[in-house]
């Protein structure tokens, strides 16, 4: 798995023909703007197409899930093979690997090593921090842009019934959070049916960034009768937005060339949750959903 | 991480595991066959002393782990069973440095759409994809992975990510515009694809 070199594990940065452009950008690997130069009149149906397909495509594939009985054949291997004797060097090689996270000999060893530790940490936290000065705000609003422009466009895409349809492959809220926590290496925490809120469904996404992504959607009723849709896009955190655990943030769409639309981010438990909601939502309504959700509600300054 | 936390959570990922081998093997017997020997490899002491999580940056971790097992677990079965294993080895031939395709994507106008018409259409396609596109499909449409996991699991360069990953579009988006009623009911425009 590590023979590739780093270089042929990046997108390139130009040289890709229209084609690989409009699909990169479809499925969250590029921001919307690479599409600029050669955007023209079929550009969003060619990118509908793109998504609707994955969509598709998630939704035929995604049937089968592993027999009981072969849930229960592979649990005995695993036991087999862990009371064979020489097993032990596995038992060893894990509680090798779970001292050298828990103890750290490596601060347990002499005072010139330590000293020798802070020096380099030393030397590579001004490195580390030069770095963040110069490329880490701009890499996190690049990433503010490319999120919010694709979550937008995904919630706006599935308003429609037959585009949701579709998508989300998992029709109750129970079944999306018990197949999607593996798949997001952590249990998504999302609003429950619930008197006024509706599960619309939820399925596979492909949010910007790295990891697994998936998107819940739900109609919410408002206290005038009507009723709006909110989405919920959930991905494996990895500090794109260095954020507070547990707080909301509220994004700036206007600097990301977006209107109409309330878009709040927050972190938690190592899942990125980002809501979506129309212009028909009240501000009110998202902080009452957050509240639902316990999360803290944005301050002012907690503006992206 | 402790042993019961190891096999806990190589289980969780069971049922992805199982989805991958089914796709590959189309067949629910060699499919269980297939995830039974990825587990068995898993597990065996000197395959779990070279595990290493990935998580970090390519947030893949155990699953990405077990389907690469699974991955070359299937594709050495291959190899060994054909005698002439002609498309698994220009398969593997594809470089990094081939010609991104150029054909853009058809026009989908949804306001004709006939999901089961689709469903039906694209199955097919799907099943009569060789395994290597059905993999990749996969991994991109069903569990989500980014061009760089998928890399990182079968070891090769993101360039041949992105083209294998546009021939089996390509293939499938072929098969629904080669159908007059699939063309029909979903709005496609020939000349457009």
């Amino acid at each position: 798995m590590n023979q590739t070199n780093a270089d042929n594990q990046k997108l390139p940065d130009d040289g890709l023909s229209p084609g690989a452009l409009l699909r990169a950008v479809a499925d969250g690997e590029l921001p919307a703007d690479r599409l600029d130069p050669v955007r023209d009149d079929s550009t969003d149906r060619r990118l509908a197409f793109e998504r609707s397909l994955r969509d598709a495509t998630a939704r035929v594939m995604d049937g089968p899930r592993a027999p009981e009985g072969l849930r229960r054949k592979v649990a005995e291997t695993v036991a087999e093979i862990a009371a064979e004797p020489g097993h032990d060097r596995l038992a060893r090689a894990l509680e090798a690997r779970a001292d050298e996270t828990r103890s750290r000999s490596f601060w347990g060893g002499r005072m010139v090593a330590a000293l020798a530790a802070v020096l380099v940490l030393t030397v590579a936290g001004v490195f580390v921090s030069r770095t963040i000065q110069a490329s880490g705000p701009r890499d996190m609003l690049a990433y503010r842009t490319d999120l919010a422009t694709f979550v937008s466009a995904e919630h706006t895409r599935t308003l429609d019934d037959r585009v949701a349809t579709r998508k989300y492959i998992y029709s109750t809220v129970g079944d999306a959070v018990r197949k999607l926590t593996p798949t997001l290496h952590g249990k998504p925490e999302v609003l429950p049916n619930d008197d006024g809120v509706s599960f619309r469904g939820a399925g596979p996404c492909g949010v910007p960034g790295v990891g697994p992504s998936c998107h819940f959607q739900y109609v919410i009723a408002k206290p005038d009768g009507t009723t709006s849709t909110v989405s919920i896009f959930i991905k494996q955190d990895h500090n794109e937005l260095d954020l507070e655990e547990n707080t909301a943030y509220r994004i700036k769409t206007d600097e990301c060339g977006l209107s109409g639309y309330e878009i709040l981010v927050w972190r938690r438990g190592g899942l990125l949750y980002t809501l979506v909601a129309g212009d028909d939502f009240p501000q009110s309504a998202c902080l009452d959903l957050l509240a639902e959700l316990r999360v803290a509600r944005p301050d002012p300054d907690h503006e992206l | 991480m402790e042993r019961n936390e190891f096999e806990k959570s190589a289980l969780e990922h069971l049922d992805a595991v199982y989805r991958m081998a089914f796709h590959l093997a189309r067949n629910s017997e060699l499919a269980e066959d297939l995830v039974q020997e990825v587990y068995a490899r898993a597990f065996r002491p000197n395959a779990i002393e070279r595990f290493e999580d990935n998580s970090p940056d390519g947030g893949g971790g155990m699953r990405a782990w077990l389907f690469a097992i699974c991955h070359n677990v299937f594709f050495s079965k291959i190899k060994r069973e054909a005698r002439q294993p002609t498309a698994v080895e220009n398969f593997f031939e594809e470089s990094s440095t081939e010609r991104q395709p150029d054909e853009p994507p058809p026009q989908w106008d949804g306001e004709r759409l006939d999901f089961e018409q689709i469903d039906s259409t694209l199955k097919d396609a799907i099943e009569e994809l060789k395994p290597e596109y059905r993999e990749i499909l996969l991994m991109w449409g069903v569990e989500g992975l980014k061009y760089r996991e998928i890399a990182a699991i079968l070891d090769v360069p993101i360039g041949t990510v992105m083209s294998r990953l546009h021939r089996a579009r390509k293939i499938i988006a072929d098969r629904l515009l080669a159908d007059d009623e699939a063309v029909a009911n979903l709005g496609l425009r020939r000349d457009e694809a």
